[in-house]
């Protein structure tokens, strides 16, 4: 068994993207893997496994840092930036299309 | 951020009636309308669009706990309700479990970050279990009000 630590910075071109679902699933898909994984954003960081320090992420600002470390480890971080780069270009193309009824909730009026 | 800064007194119903999401819901949006923060013509348009987003993902965070939440045009500040249902609701949670203890979060379009700290201040409760058990059994709203602010009042997890 090969034991790898591979991290990864993860841009978020929209802070609010990171928002409760994502960040939801998220945690159940890191728990799918064997490697252990720590998820940084600002000044916090937490084990991407425990749903509440992960929800504590959703107010910081920024990018994230992934580290994992484990035989699934380059497997599990692709997983992860792959869910915060879809809830990214969620929010981006709801701004795109603000007539839709997307966003996290209805966008009629959204400026 | 506190959890009374956000749910209003007026909006916390200790024994929910209803026994589907959709139900859940529509009832909680009524204790909100009840409290003066949104208009009765509004009820549907909230309910439906609470419901579209839960279609993306269930608000259920596990242990009985969930947090439906949308950010709407009728409403004009970050308020949140309270509800509990004792023989709990399916509701598609991670864990597969009914929930039993919902935070209602609405706020208005275009801004951006307070509804972000209260689910913050909200899942604390998954570390908190004493009083996510107590809010379970909590029988008036004076004992909802006094475990808020314990929870408030408690240190969030060092990491």
């Amino acid at each position: 068994m090969t034991v790898c630590v591979v991290s990864a910075e993860v841009p978020i071109a929209r802070d609010e993207a990171l928002h409760l679902r994502p960040l939801v699933e998220l945690v159940a898909r890191a728990q799918q893997f064997k490697s252990r994984v720590v998820i940084s954003r600002g000044k916090r960081s937490a084990d991407a496994k425990e749903m509440m320090p992960v929800i504590q992420l959703a107010p910081e600002h920024g990018g994230v840092r992934l580290q994992a470390e484990g035989e699934d480890a380059r497997e599990v971080i692709a997983a992860l930036a792959a869910i915060i780069d879809q809830a990214v270009q969620r929010v981006m193309a709801e701004e795109a299309q603000p007539q839709n009824g997307a966003g996290e909730g209805t966008t009629r009026g959204d400026p | 951020m506190r959890l009374t800064d956000f749910v209003l007194e007026e909006a916390i119903i200790r024994e929910l009636r209803a026994t589907s999401k959709p139900e859940v819901l529509a009832e909680l949006v009524r204790a909100i309308i009840a409290a003066g923060c949104l208009k009765e013509q509004e009820a549907d348009s909230v309910v439906t669009a609470l419901l579209e987003r839960e279609e993306i993902g269930s608000t259920g965070i596990g242990n009985g706990l969930a947090i439906p939440h949308v950010k709407h045009h009728a409403i004009g500040r970050l308020v949140g309700a309270f509800g509990h249902s004792s023989a709990g609701v399916p509701y598609d949670a991670l864990d597969g479990e009914p929930a039993r203890v919902f935070f209602l979060i609405l706020w208005p379009v275009g801004v951006i970050g307070p509804h972000l700290e209260a689910i913050a201040q909200i899942s604390k409760l998954l570390t908190h279990p004493d009083v996510l058990a107590r809010l379970k059994m909590s029988s008036t709203k004076e004992e909802v009000l006094a475990l808020f602010d314990q929870l408030d009042d408690s240190p969030g997890r060092a990491y």
